[in-house]
């Protein structure tokens, strides 16, 4: 397999999801086609928190949910459209700062009114930075991604008075849904919250992708001189799916601000754009399903490595190494083997 | 029968070796046209100088009659100009059926809409249904195409350039690479082709060029050395010269 591969990312470009039978599908309403599997999924995670015996699990899922999003986030970009961005977490940190800000600082508790405003960054900063890296491409793109990433660090670090510089920003309270009265403090009530944007940014994605607009993406990743030479234009589609990223991205910073009650720089910092990148290697790029068991193995294999060694970093990066060199398409590549779909 | 497809002075250096030297070709609308000459003769430039590949010279590319000469390959695209390439050219990695619907749905301005299914666009299916059927490669639709035989890929760029729905559509090579039973099938699928099309086509296959085309050009060294009906230039004693060997 690996003898055709056109892509630089080698193994990613292989990570299209297996062939659909055409015809017999088309007809289906569309409901009849979304996977039954996903709303199976999403009734367990609904139960979950109702018959989970600990808070810690509750917490852990939390959290998986949160790097879930910006994971599959990440992968509309590498995944989807060939986009190798090493600076994602740079909409991970805006939404994050920009939620933060907005509670701890100017007492903003209104979820509505936080979550335009993280948007309106991370599309604004998308925009700007992606009008300029999607003229690159390949290790250049991702140089030009991790640099600006690397200037809002800076911005995390240096602009004491209004981000906490290195000590971070603390005081960030969990936030009001629909009416002032409703404060979701209570864990359950919170993890029913994240679990709702979970839901919509997967539902949201699963449609894009399944999209003629998503379909094109694929056409980019896989063949872009020859979609230009059909008429694409190649780059208002990668501007696109780079500000659809960085929205997302953001969405999950906002989530994991209001999960954390605290960000600091490190949530900004290239480490935490390498991690997501891991997490979308390692669960299948290309997929969305991919990414979110990829935060899930990362999330719990780094809980569970934690208490046991102080030297998990290592481990960790051990088990990596195997998952990049020698599982295809990661841990949804296994699965597809498994089920024997792919030849 | 209107003019389609117009060259007036087309000449092409590169680096001061003169490529092509005042080509003046008219291909009328409807017409099948094949360019022959010997390897190097400059055929395939001369395509890519009416694609918007190359940029000529000096000269003019009219296409029904407007002149569009060094307008960009999409461009040319939209204007109704579709090509093969004579290197395979396709998504490898996707299946036949994918091939021929990215090409169909931009063709038709669907391929930015972005919550709709793509499965639920009617007239993108059908249309991608009877360009695969036409060139027989519906029963290969989920095939990846890098396992697709090399003919049947050859076939797919022809596939690929009909989603447009060309008004001229250039054919580089089609048969090149091929086994005689693909010539011969591809040969036959040509000529099915819908009559109001326009076809441009370079082939080295003599049987092919004297079953498709209603009159042949000659080029040899950049140069149009005979330009008439295949019995024309059979019988034209520069060509039998340099070319036919005769």
């Amino acid at each position: 397999m690996a003898d055709a591969v056109p892509e630089s990312i080698g193994h990613l470009a292989e990570a299209a999801p297996p062939t659909e039978p055409v015809l017999e599908e088309i007809r289906k309403p569309w409901l009849a086609r979304f996977n039954p599997a996903y709303l199976i999924m999403l009734a367990l995670l609904l139960i979950f928190p109702f018959v989970t015996p600990s808070g810690y699990s509750l917490t852990v899922l939390t959290e998986i949910l949160v790097f879930g999003v910006f994971a599959m986030s990440l992968d509309l970009l590498l995944g989807y459209t060939g986009l190798p961005s090493f600076g994602h977490a740079a909409f991970f940190g805006l939404g994050a700062y920009g939620t933060a800000i907005l509670s701890a600082k100017l007492g903003v508790e209104n979820l509505g009114i936080t979550l335009l405003v993280t948007l309106g960054l991370s599309v604004t900063a998308a925009l700007i930075i992606g009008w300029l890296a999607i003229r690159t491409a390949g290790v250049y793109f991702l140089m030009l991604t991790l640099a600006f990433a690397q200037m809002i660090f800076a911005a995390a670090q240096k602009w004491t008075w209004l981000t906490g510089g290195s000590n971070g920003l603390p005081g960030v309270h969990k936030p009001q849904v629909l009416i002032p009265t409703l404060t979701v403090n209570d864990p359950k009530a919170f993890y029913l919250l994240i679990l709702a944007f979970f839901a919509l940014s997967f539902f949201c994605l699963h449609r894009l992708v399944n999209s003629p607009f998503g379909r094109s993406l694929i056409g980019i990743r896989e063949n872009e001189v020859r979609m230009r030479a059909m008429g694409y234009n190649i780059k208002a589609y990668k501007l696109a799916a780079f500000v659809i990223g960085a929205a997302f991205g953001g969405i999950s910073g906002l989530m994991y601000a209001y999960y954390n009650n605290f960000v600091s720089p490190s949530d900004v910092y290239w480490t935490a754009s390498g991690t997501v990148l891991l997490m979308v290697l390692v669960g299948g790029a290309g997929t969305l399903v991919g990414p979110v068991l990829g935060a899930a193995f990362f999330l719990l294999l780094q809980n569970a490595l934690s208490s046991m060694t102080e030297r998990w970093p290592i481990v960790l990066g051990a088990i990596f190494i195997i998952f990049i060199m020698f599982v295809r398409n990661g841990i949804v590549g296994v699965w597809w083997q498994l089920r024997g779909r792919r030849g | 029968m209107a003019e389609l497809l117009e060259l007036e002075g087309l000449s092409k250096n590169f680096s001061g070796l003169h490529v092509l030297k005042d080509i003046n070709l008219t291909v009328h609308a409807g017409e099948r046209r094949a360019i022959i000459g010997p390897n190097g003769a400059g055929k395939t430039t001369l395509f890519n100088l009416v694609s918007g590949e190359l940029q000529p010279t000096s000269g003019k590319v009219l296409l029904e009659g407007r002149d569009v000469t060094g307008k960009p390959p999409n461009e040319m695209w939209a204007l109704g100009l579709a090509r093969t390439f004579q290197k395979n050219n396709l998504f490898f990695q996707l299946t036949t059926y994918e091939n021929v619907r990215l090409a169909v749905q931009v063709h038709q301005g669907y391929a930015h809409r972005w919550f709709r299914s793509w499965q639920s666009l009617g007239s993108v299916n059908e249309h991608a249904r009877e360009i695969l059927e036409r060139l027989e490669l519906w029963g290969r639709r989920d095939e990846i195409v890098k396992n697709l035989s090399y003919g049947e890929q050859r076939q797919l760029e022809v596939a690929i350039a009909l989603a447009a729905e060309p008004k001229l559509l250039l054919l580089d090579e089609p048969t090149a690479g091929m086994s005689p039973a693909e010539t011969a099938r591809t040969i036959e699928m040509l000529a099915a082709l819908p009559k109001d099309l326009t076809v441009l086509i370079i082939e080295h296959d003599m049987d092919a060029v004297f079953s498709l085309a209603d009159r042949i050009a000659v080029l040899n060294y950049g140069e149009m050395l005979a330009d008439g009906t295949p019995e024309a230039v059979k019988a034209d004693p520069k060509v039998q010269e340099v070319y036919l060997g005769v």
